[in-house]
């Protein structure tokens, strides 16, 4: 404290983790703080199982059937990475991955008609697989093949229609796909959460079943990644890199006041001192008064002691729940893991569902997510706003973040970051920006 | 450029105990075959940690780099460090890590803790604070890091025996109400002990695994997404980023 910074960052989120990395590595002097003991805010991994507990307000310790406390590393967030998405090519372009493990999602499914089917992952899984009938598929695969070709720059691939202007339901139309295939595609392939997406231009639903494919493409099983000891690493990976190249870190310290004079951030208080700042990155709750509350998400997260019914044994899914199979406006998502990725004591499985909250009783519209995991040892629920910025920071040089979506995965986070980026900079993001400028790792001549 | 520097001195072959035979991956000579060296039997994680001053980084500069920097402060700009040593037959490659000054405020990520094998624990034998917040550091051990890795207590300083606050019987107490923990102490001025350290630590880590490697890479499905990047052998080692 007590000196003055380039930029402050206020919560050690992952959205500010990256953006305190990429300033650092710019060359900006970056002190970074939490009010908590721990780093990612949000988006942590709490450990031991004891803290969840307390967070939680259960009384007592955890049973003795959960295991060594320490073994658990439970999210808050449920999400997974894209393999080929933008979160991980920022984790590859600034090689936080040093400091990570990952593995493969082991599969996805979609809840149709009260039971849950397979997405498939393969040519064979697709042939066989029930969630469409024979002649849809064959249309479905030249949908598939014209996506895959497809590139706005090259009027060939286009096959006559404009993709900022022709809808994603007259796509659907030209391939003559069925309802089911629709739904499928929107829901599980494109992963939106409600069918607003189809009287829209088709370029961004395109984009993201490419997204999808590609990320399938990688490693097989399913499009995701998830590190291992939970996504708390994350935000963890990007601070290192950070402090790396200069950043100060500070956790367990009490924000006092955010100073602002005649409109513009010049400082944070605490504990009785003054750090100064030019610019400062903060997430909603260190600054409520300029973010606004746009909706609200449930968030359910069960302790099991089996996998999941009919996903075959595996120790890691997503289960998607289309909103029009249990009438609702935006779709339910379970993620699971498990010990397999040291989130938990051996024998366990972490399954957490989460979905946007549309009536006055959550609880009871994610019971159709939770009715597929029964027998479920204990239940963790938590209803979060969900909050935006209501200053974008060109005066006040106050860059907020918004918090973590019901979204299954960090494309919408890797969106925010760019955002703020520019609204910090003036520039577009670029990358490249988040490259090392220095050689970090010394020694003698590897291998 | 503080004329203190030492010009970089590659601790080749000899240097001081364990690695005397041919250790393939140390001097200028192994930069300069033609043949690809042969690649590592196991590659290990070191963490050190400490409170801030007592001489973490210099211990690790003095053993990759037989180099020591008396006016440097607080580290910037290093990850980690690799060294190469062959012990019991095995080559092996030891992944130093350096904290990136994240212990100045007690804000050393958890993650850090993870992989690592082995964990070199020092304290400053002048300064007795620096002996204090051990058990602050062992709660953090026992928090985050493996039940299996190692750990090594270091008194560092010992060049400055005269202004001695902590005793050595202080520590040896210290080290032996932990399981397993070794105690020794140390200067990475002098270059005292520093050597000896990391190699005997290495081999007590050697001494517990199976034969056979155990890298989590092999457990099948984890995925590195990315491999290390190769240091540039022709660079010399980092200048500090004195004050």
């Amino acid at each position: 404290m007590n000196e003055e910074y380039d930029v402050i960052v206020l919560g050690t989120g992952l959205t500010e983790c990256i953006l305190s990395g990429i300033m650092s590595v710019k060359g900006k002097k970056v002190l970074h703080m939490d009010r908590n003991p721990y780093y990612g805010a949000e988006s942590a991994s709490i450990t031991p199982l004891e803290d969840l507990y307390k967070r939680f307000n259960l009384p007592g310790n955890p049973p003795e059937s959960m295991g060594k406390g320490r073994d658990w590393n439970v999210d808050l967030v449920p999400k997974f990475l894209m393999a080929n998405g933008q979160l991980v090519r920022m984790l590859l372009i600034t090689q936080v991955t040093r400091y990570l493990d990952f593995k493969v999602i082991e599969g996805s499914y979609v809840y149709k008609g009260g039971k849950i089917f397979k997405v498939p992952s393969t040519e064979t899984e697709a042939l066989s697989s029930s969630l469409m009938g024979i002649f849809e598929k064959r249309r479905f695969r030249n949908f598939l093949i014209f996506v895959a070709n497809f590139d706005e720059n090259d009027p060939k691939t286009l096959e006559g229609i404009d993709p900022h202007k022709t809808s994603m339901r007259s796509i659907f139309q030209k391939f003559k796909l069925g309802q089911d295939v629709i739904d499928f595609t929107g829901h599980s392939l494109a992963l939106y959460r409600t069918d607003d997406y189809l009287d829209l231009p088709c370029n961004e639903a395109i984009n993201r079943i490419k997204l999808y494919s590609e990320s399938l493409a990688r490693y097989g099983k399913s499009p995701y990644l998830y590190p291992l000891y939970g996504l708390g690493e994350l935000p963890q990976g990007f601070a290192r890199l950070s402090a790396i190249y200069g950043g100060t870190y500070m956790l367990n310290k009490p924000i006092e006041e955010i100073i602002v004079e005649n409109g513009k951030v010049v400082g944070v208080k605490s504990e009785g001192e003054i750090a100064r700042c030019k610019q400062l990155i903060c997430d909603p709750s260190y600054f409520k008064d300029r973010t606004k509350k746009i909706g609200q998400v449930i968030r359910v997260i069960c302790v099991l002691s089996h996998p999941i019914q009919n996903t075959g044994d595996i120790n890691s899914c997503q289960i998607i729940i289309p909103q029009n199979q249990v009438s609702r406006k935006h779709d339910i998502y379970v993620c699971m893991i498990s010990f397999a990725h040291n989130v938990a004591a051996q024998g366990k499985y972490i399954a957490i569902a989460s979905t946007t909250v549309e009536t006055d009783n959550p609880e009871k519209e994610i019971k159709p997510a939770l009715d597929l995991l029964e027998p479920i040892d204990q239940k963790f629920v938590s209803i979060s706003d969900l909050l935006v910025p209501t200053d974008s920071g060109t005066d006040s040089q106050i860059f907020l973040s918004r918090s973590y979506d019901a979204t299954t995965h960090f494309e919408t986070t890797c969106d925010d970051i760019k955002n703020i980026y520019q609204r910090m900079t003036g520039t577009e993001f670029d990358f490249t920006e988040m490259e090392r400028k220095q050689q970090d790792i010394f020694g003698d001549a590897a291998e | 450029m503080d004329p203190r520097y030492d010009f970089p001195r590659r601790a080749a072959g000899g240097g001081s105990g364990g690695s005397a035979n041919s250790s393939p991956g140390l001097g200028a000579q192994s930069r300069r075959r033609k043949m690809p060296p042969r690649p590592a039997d196991f590659k290990l994680q070191i963490i050190i940690i400490g409170s801030r001053g007592v001489g973490k980084t210099s211990l690790m500069e003095r053993y990759t780099d037989d180099t020591f920097c008396e006016a440097c402060k607080s580290t910037v700009g290093v990850d980690f460090k690799i060294k190469t040593v062959e012990l019991r037959g095995k080559k092996i490659r030891l992944q130093i890590w350096d904290t990136a000054g994240q212990e100045r405020f007690n804000s050393i990520t958890s993650a850090y803790y993870r992989g690592a094998k082995g964990i070199v624990l020092v304290y400053d034998i002048t300064k007795e604070e620096t002996f204090a917040d051990l058990p602050k550091w062992m709660k953090m051990i026992d928090k985050y890091a493996s039940e299996e890795a190692e750990l090594l207590l270091v008194g560092n300083k010992l060049d400055c025996e005269s202004d001695r606050i902590i005793s050595k019987q202080q520590g040896e107490r210290f080290a032996s109400r932990i399981s397993g923990m070794r105690f020794c102490e140390a200067s990475a001025k002098d270059n005292f002990n520093v050597d000896e350290i990391f190699l005997k630590l290495v081999d007590d880590i050697l001494s517990k695994m199976p034969l056979e490697v155990t890298n989590k890479e092999l457990s099948g499905s984890v995925l590195s997404l990315q491999p290390e990047p190769e240091v540039p052998p022709e660079l010399p080692p980092p200048r500090m980023r004195c004050c």
